[in-house]
């Protein structure tokens, strides 16, 4: 009898996705968001012109 | 980098303490740095084109990832004893022999007999389109087996038993 | 409208005096923020597990992401296209940074669908990873985007650089219907495409989470968009002051050595 692959439960492969998605995604974010304010504090507020 | 104001030229001499504005110390250094960044965007495309070659060498055949069992039956004399994957619905239950499982896989109304070695996908059973890679044996009869895949096809919806009907969807869209 | 540094907005709509956040931004953050609470509740408790002949059970959730993060992908992919395209006929910044924002974010969504992708192979189909048509037009278009990021940080002037990734995100946009139509192409181990046909083969609950997923991750890409583009617009700004900087101290220079200019002073300046 052959070896029976993906013998752990199915829900640790969920979380793992469903982890990586929100820790992907939300890292991804917030670095956007804080390197979004250290450039934007190098700039003066005119400079900044998609503001609205 | 001495920053000087614009508007206020700095003309005294040198030893007067007038700042020494010759940018000629550290030219080279950077001619040499603007030189090696004209570089940069040739290593970095070399580089995107080896890896693409690389992929694209890895996926050789993916054109043709696999034969279907009536494709396989039909060529077995040209195909002799090399390997290639094979692509059927499983009929019947599965057999255990020792070591091997053995079951038969269909498409295209054609059966083709696989003694498969070694570890099982656990969604495999009968029913289930599945690629096996491994090569027909000397006699032609069985296709041997080591590497075996579920092919899932894009079904969600619920069934309470068993379909008879699903090898030849499988079959409609696969050709 | 009062001026930006001023406006910051109360509330729930407060925002960061340095922040890249806008009133439009933080609107739809906080619709986006309901929709994944929303969207996480129905693929991951209400809706059913997979129950056909050859049952995903719990596994079938992988899918609300898989399917989402590659159509969040194309989508990004397909606009840093037209961006290339529209900064080789405009040559202004905003569409150069238009499409480096979005081909980053592309990324990010390519490196998820790969990732969830490869714990539904190993469930499924038995393997990690197979070179199959999708899988490997799919690694191709992974590298390609990398390969264009990493050519934007080797490129130090700007313009140039806007020119030569322009020209490569449109060449890396070819790739795209392959990765696409290759399971319709080709044989494939992937299966094709579930919601493409107008009798799909999922239904209920299943084809909700499957479809509100798709309208997540568009959300989702339009609000990191808008971050992430006015990120690109500021550093381009500010590159284009220090480069005003640079030329004004050359500038000063040639005027500090009279006479004994250099020629190259002069073009460099002009330029």
């Amino acid at each position: 009898m052959g070896v029976v692959l993906a013998e752990a439960s199915p829900w640790t492969y969920v979380a793992a996705t469903y982890g990586a998605a929100v820790g992907l995604l939300g890292g991804y974010a917030a670095w956007v968001i804080a390197k979004g304010r250290k450039v934007n504090r190098q700039l003066p507020p005119e400079d900044r012109r998609w503001s609205s | 980098m001495v920053v000087v104001t614009p508007d206020l030229p700095d003309d005294r001499d040198l030893d007067e303490g007038g700042l020494d504005l010759t940018p000629r110390d550290d030219a080279p250094v950077r001619r040499a740095r603007t030189a090696r960044r004209r570089w940069a965007p040739i290593v970095v495309l070399v580089l995107l084109g080896l890896v693409v070659g690389a992929i694209a060498l890895q996926a050789r055949g993916a054109s043709l990832y696999f034969k279907n069992a009536d494709e396989a039956v039909a060529e077995q004399a040209s195909l002799g004893t090399k390997r290639f994957r094979l692509q059927g619905t499983v009929v019947g239950k599965p057999k255990e022999d020792g070591a091997a499982t053995l079951f038969k896989v269909q498409y295209n109304g054609v059966d083709v007999a696989v003694r498969h070695t070694g570890s099982e996908p656990a969604m495999f059973k009968a029913g289930i389109p599945v690629v096996a890679e491994g090569h027909w044996n000397e006699a032609g009869t069985t296709f041997e087996s080591d590497r075996l895949l579920v092919k899932h096809d894009a079904d969600y919806k619920d069934y309470d038993e068993e379909h008879p009907d699903r090898v030849d969807e499988e079959q409609s869209t696969n050709t | 409208m009062t001026s930006p540094s001023t406006d910051t907005g109360a509330g729930l709509l407060r925002r960061h005096p340095d922040g890249t956040a806008s009133r439009g931004s933080r609107i739809l953050g906080i619709v986006l923020l309901v929709s994944v609470a929303v969207f996480l509740y129905v693929a991951l408790i209400a809706s059913e597990p997979d129950k056909s002949l050859d049952a995903q059970g719990q596994l079938v959730r992988i899918m609300y992401i898989h399917v989402p993060s590659a159509i969040g992908c194309y989508t990004a992919f397909f606009v840093t296209a037209v961006a290339s395209a529209m900064y080789l006929w405009k040559r202004t910044t905003g569409w150069d940074a238009l499409a480096a924002s979005s081909a980053e974010i592309g990324v990010i969504f390519v490196i998820l669908t790969l990732m969830s992708g490869s714990i539904w192979g190993h469930t499924t189909w038995g393997t990690w990873w197979e070179w199959d048509p999708r899988l490997t037009s799919t690694a191709l278009m992974f590298v390609l985007y990398v390969g264009y990021l990493a050519l934007r940080r080797a490129i130090l002037d700007p313009t140039s650089r806007a020119k030569q990734s322009a020209i490569l995100g449109i060449i890396a946009f070819i790739n795209v219907p392959i990765v696409h139509y290759s399971v319709d192409w080709w044989r494939s181990l992937h299966q094709t495409a579930t919601v493409a046909s107008l009798d799909p083969q999922i239904d209920g609950l299943r084809l909700f989470a499957l479809m509100f997923g798709m309208v997540v991750a568009m959300m989702l890409y339009v609000w990191l968009m808008m971050h992430r583009f006015r990120l690109a617009f500021a550093e381009a700004a500010l590159e284009a002051k220090g480069l005003d900087l640079a030329l004004a101290e050359r500038r000063a220079e040639a005027r500090a050595d009279g006479g004994a200019v250099p020629p190259s002073v002069h073009t460099e300046g002009a330029s």
